[in-house]
């Protein structure tokens, strides 16, 4: 088994079947993971932000899936001009999580929030949708995806690996 | 209660950890009389803390083309700043590297933290102005060092701390304390203190999830303690080597945005955006340190 871990920002695909897809530590960003049951492709995002317009002028060597707004239309955008069918897409997502204990109203306390909102509607924009998803609270996670049998794993630190 | 919390301190009291060597050094680079030869002799009366510091010197982040062979010659050219963080990296890493059960750290997951919330911290320093960037870093690097000591505790007690963080709504430092008798806040600080830590640095670990608090205890470097709160906040969010406790703390930003402009809330995201650029320094710096 080869381990890949997706890093922020890190957009990955994959049709090689000894492959992990990893996205670790997810805090306030989500990872999305998507397979193709028929053709079995795995690809996957580890998104940091909601907007990619936050940025006036975007950095050429800004990595592609940093953005919700960017990385979900390249990523399964990707899968579709590889000949995937929407159908056969299952798509799951982790993430998004929050500090406990906020004080004052700085709009950075909810970009957990935030980012799950962008990807959800993200996902939606591509006429697909989120089959399952662990998302919100206050809690790290991390989200891991099997391309040879399309098998998603869920943990939640300080606890059990779960399929997912 | 109190028995436990005199337990712990004996247990601080019989912990050896390195530190002392980067405290002289520290205290001697602030004498405006040191020099490179007292400084060198001292270094190089520890072998594995100068053949660690001669490694990463030549590492391909400084990009010096002719070797650094000796102590001296690595002082000369990355100058006494830089030796400062250098040696408070090196000397935390045998201590931060390692398993840290009680809060659900694997090997490598606090040293991790550790490091990025140094490298945020610097970052955020350059960003406002704040005078020294690099004491930021080490402020940063340091913030947790309770935990190392505390984690044990934590480990008997996660349960009972659990139940009164969900069943009190405080956080996790406020119900260590109710549960264990100090926090890993406190005991940094005091473990801090005994191991002779400049003042600065006892109360960024002492206030770093309340700094609030430490206005009123009127702290003398509030803007330190605002970046290492912020960059602690940063880190957990980013998810870099978080534990169970991670998030169930408080950040307060009205606090951070006192700091200025730069960190005001429209910035915010855009400020996330830079931060994650860091991420590929973080990774030089634990792969130059392995
Ligand atoms: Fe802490």
């Amino acid at each position: 088994m080869q381990e890949i871990i997706v890093k922020m920002g890190d957009l990955e695909l994959t049709t090689k079947p000894g492959v992990i897809l990893i996205a670790p530590s997810l805090g306030s960003c989500v990872g999305l993971a998507v397979y193709d049951q028929k053709s079995r492709i795995a690809g996957m995002v580890h998104i940091v932000l909601p907007d990619s317009n936050v940025k006036h002028n975007l950095n050429t060597e800004e990595k592609i899936g940093k953005y919700a707004d960017i990385a979900i239309p390249a990523l399964l955008g990707k899968m579709l001009s590889l000949g995937s069918k929407r159908e056969n897409l299952i798509i799951k997502i982790a993430g998004g999580a929050q500090m406990f204990n906020l004080k004052g109203d700085s709009s950075i306390m909810n970009i957990g929030a935030k980012n799950i909102e962008a990807v959800e509607n993200a996902v939606k924009g591509m006429n697909l949708v989120v089959n399952n998803a662990d998302t919100g609270g206050n809690t790290g996670r991390t989200l891991k995806l099997n391309a040879f049998n399309g098998n998603f794993y869920l943990k939640v630190i300080g606890q059990q690996e779960i399929e997912f | 209660m109190k028995e436990n919390v005199q337990e712990i301190l004996q247990k601080a009291n019989n912990l050896q950890y390195n530190f002392h060597i980067a405290i002289k050094v520290s205290k001697l680079l602030d004498d405006d009389n040191a020099s490179i030869n007292d400084l060198s002799k001292l270094i190089e009366a520890d072998q594995a803390l100068t053949v660690k510091l001669l490694k990463h010197c030549n590492s391909a982040e400084y990009g010096f083309s002719k070797r650094v062979t000796t102590v001296k010659d690595a002082i000369a050219r990355i100058g006494f700043k830089i030796l400062k963080t250098m040696i408070f990296t090196i000397v935390s890493k045998s201590s931060f590297n390692q398993e840290i059960k009680g809060y659900g750290l694997e090997k490598g997951d606090l040293w991790r933290n550790s490091i990025s919330c140094a490298v945020y911290s610097r970052y955020l320093a350059k960003l406002i102005d704040y005078n020294d960037p690099d004491q930021a870093f080490t402020a940063g690097l340091l913030r947790d060092i309770g935990k190392l000591i505390l984690h044990e505790y934590v480990r008997k007690e996660y349960d009972e701390i659990e139940r009164l963080v969900n069943k009190e709504n405080i956080t996790f430092s406020e119900a260590e304390e109710k549960i264990i008798g100090l926090n890993h806040c406190q005991l940094g600080a005091l473990v801090a203190d005994k191991w002779n830590f400049p003042q600065i640095l006892i109360d960024t670990i002492k206030y770093h999830h309340n700094p609030e608090k430490a206005e009123q205890d009127e702290c003398e470097d509030m803007d330190l303690l605002r970046i290492v709160h912020f960059a602690d906040y940063l880190t957990v969010m980013l998810g870099y080597g978080i534990g169970k406790d991670s998030m169930l703390q408080e950040i307060d930003m009205d606090c951070v945005e006192s700091l200025g402009p730069p960190l005001c809330n429209e910035n915010m995201e855009s400020l996330i955006s830079d931060i994650v650029n860091l991420n590929p320094e973080i990774e030089h710096l634990i792969s130059n340190l392995e």
